[in-house]
């Protein structure tokens, strides 16, 4: 009779000994690689799961998985779970997938095993349609698995090391990165394709390839903080979309991501009963919001005052700065608001502004998210600067994204609306379904002060411009860029008072954010790496 | 014409079973919905020809179960796989397709497509057609419709937990014999387990049933007969199968214990099985796959361990899989296998995540009801509330 060998001679005594060996998981690198973990400033996969998961709702799987590190001339050592753990669990009730990579086992580098699990979660994530977050601390594979010809194998798993299927437009769930250790490789990859990402600062990086190998290549040491910390990707780059003091501030940032988002790109936002009506005034705006169009202020103060009780999550803050993007709720309905931000250039919109913008519209776009657009801006930046950075590259890219987005969009025109990013950001002529405007905006192809350069430019060279001359043009200028023109033509839906932002934008979300999933087209725009 | 009127009694009795409101197919309004004796809505529609294809239509748009009753007096039956062909509405709730009375003509192509699932009255000389369920008496049918019915449309409330313990029933050694039919209704909800097909291909178990109040559809070898192997003759039942399965979207279990698929002699088994294969690998359903116990050759990828994108492998920890049998023989002569036993365990392939958990018999249940259960996400209300 063949028996269970090393399981046991009954069912009960079998029940015993899986329940050991699923113990034996837990264990991770061991005490002492715990502990230096710890010293890092950095948690254990299993203790970041349990910091993002409802408590006791975690469903492991793979708890047998065992893998091997080799490393040539030293003895081979166990890796329990294979340096990932993965599952799925619940965040405030609602289902979510997990992946978290095990730095204290060989630096997070993964097993051939570890790969299985995370596909199968990764899989089931996307077929039964839930969010995916991955933990990412690691460095690759293990370099047993892909030195040499073997690694030509590595592209062949279902999701492979680009998650190519995510770039597409077919119905996907949220995948959101949190990058918690030394990240190279795949979760850097995975970064970029991701709906939101978070880092942590001084604890954890992003790069390709991390120092050695760098130190190896091009002869440089450099840290990893140079390489790809989270100052290098919050401010330089703005791959990561939040930066947080420490892991709890990530993971508190993932669940106010999560709790905006629906489960899948088919179905919309989940709208809340908010506390805060939908037709408060906001009188604070006349205060925040100085009538000369040259003065600055923080647009960040005006989105707080329209969104519910002031709260929302702005991504990217450090990059691109003249350029705001946020998830908030405004009555309840979850939003992507895009704003432009006067205190930093005059609010211009510059090519990485372009860029920032058009990968959070298009992760709006992507789950039905109604986006919010509050415009106060120059024009694009010109100069030389721009120019070496390929402008025209950017703002075609933009438009011809901007174009294809199906989500609703309602317009604030707030003060200076100029040149060709009037008609970018949310004007009609980008779908814009709501386009009105505060009294004291103005739209124009250029401001008063680059049209009078422009026009009195020779009389200027002359030496002939007087300031009267020069005043009566500008008013002149002043006058006919009033947004009241436009609205008497019909080209604007109507001209709406400062304190009255709030209650017409819950308005015209009940009317558009109401459009089912299944009226816009499906093939959705995919997300830009 | 003079016909009709005989077999309308049986179609009578028939439908007076399945409704009892409405004894009579002549009272049968058309295109109005009727509920059965378990409260299911659905439509009937008695089949007399051609000119009931907008009927047919407007209960398919409906998207409630259709009972189409059949008798040897229907006319122009050869009509209703096309009306499925080329109807534009989505097919999102159950057509069952009933042969009331002897000698029932039917179309021979609704082996592989039309109706989700044909019952028939057992004595027509139309033998051809296989049928998914079969009766003596038209009341008896009516019964299977019903209980067909109750398991296709979903009733969450019936998560009654099931009784006893599945170690009780499964062995830990892989030579004694145990009841497939027996684990599989443990896994399912109580009384919900319907086999289709049952005379034939014994060896195979298709059905369906309800797991926590999900519908679903159960593939399973039967170690009990001639251990497992499947023969490839019993092929085509499992495509049938796998048509039901993808045309209501059912979460498909498989459970296996098989010494693998026996070729024989039909030189088309082999095309056969690659169609098998395909169907099984383009399901766009889930796929949780239950290894209890030798897992042989192509059996393997029958049942979907391998190759059929499965969303989820599991294993009891008696099972083994290998690619051939040759060790389980003993054909080195000498009693010691051509693979060493570790290999070929179950616990092996889940040490390298190949099967992605281990489950005790008794947790099976609980970790099935999970994963079916899947798409149902907990606490999402409406989000246009």
């Amino acid at each position: 009779m063949q028996k269970l060998a090393g399981l046991g001679s009954t069912w009960d005594e079998v029940a015993q000994t899986l329940d050991t060996l699923r113990r034996e998981a837990l264990v991770m690198g061991g005490p002492a690689a715990v502990q230096k973990q710890h010293d890092r400033g950095r948690l254990t996969p299993r203790e970041r799961i349990d910091l993002l998961l409802d408590q006791d709702s975690f469903r492991e799987l793979g708890e047998l998985v065992v893998g091997t590190v080799v490393v040539p001339g030293r003895p081979d050592r166990p890796a329990p779970a294979d340096g990932i753990v993965v599952g799925w669990g619940t965040v405030n009730g609602r289902r979510v997938f997990v992946l978290a990579d095990d730095g204290t086992i060989a630096a997070g580098a993964r097993g051939l095993a570890a790969n299985h699990k995370s596909d199968v979660v990764s899989l089931l994530a996307t077929n039964s349609g839930f969010p995916l977050v991955w933990f990412a601390e690691s460095s690759v594979n293990r370099m047993q698995h892909v030195m040499g010809a073997q690694f030509a194998g590595e592209l062949e798993r279902p999701t492979g090391m680009m998650l190519p299927s995510r770039a597409n437009g077919g119905r996907v769930s949220p995948m959101i990165v949190a990058v918690s250790g030394q990240s190279v490789g795949r979760s850097s990859f995975a970064v970029t394709l991701s709906e939101f990402s978070t880092m942590v600062r001084g604890t954890s990086s992003m790069a390709l390839a991390g120092g050695s190998i760098v130190r190896a290549a091009v002869g440089r040491a450099v840290t990893q903080e140079e390489l790809g910390g989270a100052e290098m990707h919050g401010r330089i780059t703005g791959i990561a979309d939040f930066i947080g003091d420490s892991e709890s501030d990530s993971v508190h940032a993932i669940k106010r991501f999560l709790g905006l988002f629906p489960n899948h790109s088919a179905e919309p936002p989940r709208r809340i009963v908010s506390d805060d009506p939908g037709n408060r005034l906001c009188p604070e705006l006349y205060d925040i919001v100085p009538l000369l169009y040259r003065r600055a202020y923080d647009m960040r103060k005006v989105v707080k005052v329209i969104v519910d009780n002031g709260d929302f999550l702005e991504v990217k803050r450090d990059f691109a700065r003249s350029m705001i993007c946020a998830y908030a709720r405004i009555d309840g309905w979850a939003v992507g608001i895009v704003a432009n931000n006067p205190l930093f250039a005059a609010g211009a919109v510059e090519p990485s502004g372009m860029q920032k913008l058009l990968r959070f519209v298009q992760v709006c776009n992507r789950y039905n998210m109604p986006l919010v657009f509050l415009q106060d801006q120059p024009g694009v930046m010109v100069g030389p600067d721009v120019e070496a950075q390929g402008v025209f590259r950017h703002v075609q890219r933009l438009s011809a994204g901007l174009r294809r987005l199906t989500t609703p969009i309602i317009t604030v025109l707030v003060r200076k609306n100029y040149g060709f990013s009037y008609m970018l950001l949310g004007s009609r002529w980008t779908g814009g379904d709501s386009v009105v405007a505060w009294p004291s905006a103005s739209i124009s192809l250029a401001g008063p002060e680059a049209g009078i350069a422009t026009v009195l430019a020779n009389e200027e060279r002359a030496g002939t411009l007087t300031d009267e001359r020069r005043s009566v043009v500008l008013q002149a200028y002043l006058d006919e860029a009033q947004a009241k023109h436009a609205a008497h033509d019909g080209r604007l839906d109507d001209i709406i008072e400062p304190d009255q932002t709030r209650r017409h934008i819950s308005r015209q979300l009940e009317v558009f954010a109401r459009r089912r999933p299944d009226t816009i087209t499906s093939a959705k725009p995919g997300i830009d790496p | 014409m003079t016909v009709r009127p005989a077999y309308e009694a049986i179609s009578k009795r028939f439908i007076a079973e399945l409704i009892p409101s409405r004894p009579s197919p002549t009272e049968l309004a058309p295109g109005l919905p009727f509920h059965t004796g378990a409260n299911t809505v659905v439509n009937v529609i008695h089949w007399r020809g051609a000119e009931q294809i907008q009927e047919l239509e407007r209960c398919r748009r409906r998207k409630l179960p259709t009972v189409i009753v059949i008798d040897p007096g229907s006319r122009d039956t050869a009509w209703l796989p096309g009306a499925w062909l080329e109807s534009d509405a989505v097919l999102s709730a159950p057509v069952i397709a009933v042969a009331v009375g002897q000698e029932v003509s039917l179309p021979l192509d609704w082996a592989q497509a039309g109706p989700d699932i044909v019952a028939r009255q057992l004595g027509s000389m139309d033998q051809e057609i296989d049928a998914d369920l079969t009766a003596q008496t038209p009341e008896e049918l009516a019964a299977l419709v019903d209980r067909a019915l109750r398991v296709l449309t979903a009733d969450p409330a019936t998560t009654e937990p099931s009784s006893g313990r599945l170690s009780d029933l499964v062995p830990l050694d892989l030579e004694t014999s145990y009841s497939m039919d027996s684990v599989v209704e443990r896994l399912l909800d109580p009384g919900t387990i319907l086999e289709l097909r049952r005379p034939q291909a014994p060896e195979l178990l298709t059905a369906i049933g309800r797991c926590g109040g999900t519908p679903v559809a159960v593939l399973a070898s039967r170690p009990a007969v001639e251990r497992g192997w499947v023969h490839s003759v019993s092929l085509p039942r499992i495509q049938r199968f796998l048509s039901l399965v993808g045309n209501l979207r059912l979460p498909l279990v498989t459970v296996v214990d098989s010494l693998g698929v026996e070729w024989g002699k039909d030189p088309g088994a082999l095309e056969t099985m690659r169609d098998v294969l395909l169907q099984l690998q383009s399901l766009e359903v889930l796929k949780c796959s239950l290894l209890a116990g030798r897992v042989y050759g192509t059996a393997a990828a029958l049942f979907g361990a391998v190759s059929a994108r499965a969303d989820y492998i599991m294993a009891w920890p008696r099972a083994v899989v290998s690619r051939t049998m040759s060790d389980a023989s003993g054909e080195n002569g000498d009693g010691t296998s051509a693979f060493p036993a570790p290999e070929r365990s179950v616990m092996t392939a889940a040490r390298d995540a190949l099967v992605i958990e281990v489950v005790h018999p008794d947790e099976t249940r609980r970790v099935l009801l999970e994963i079916v259960n899947m798409t149902r996400s907990p606490g999402l209300e409406d989000p246009h509330d």
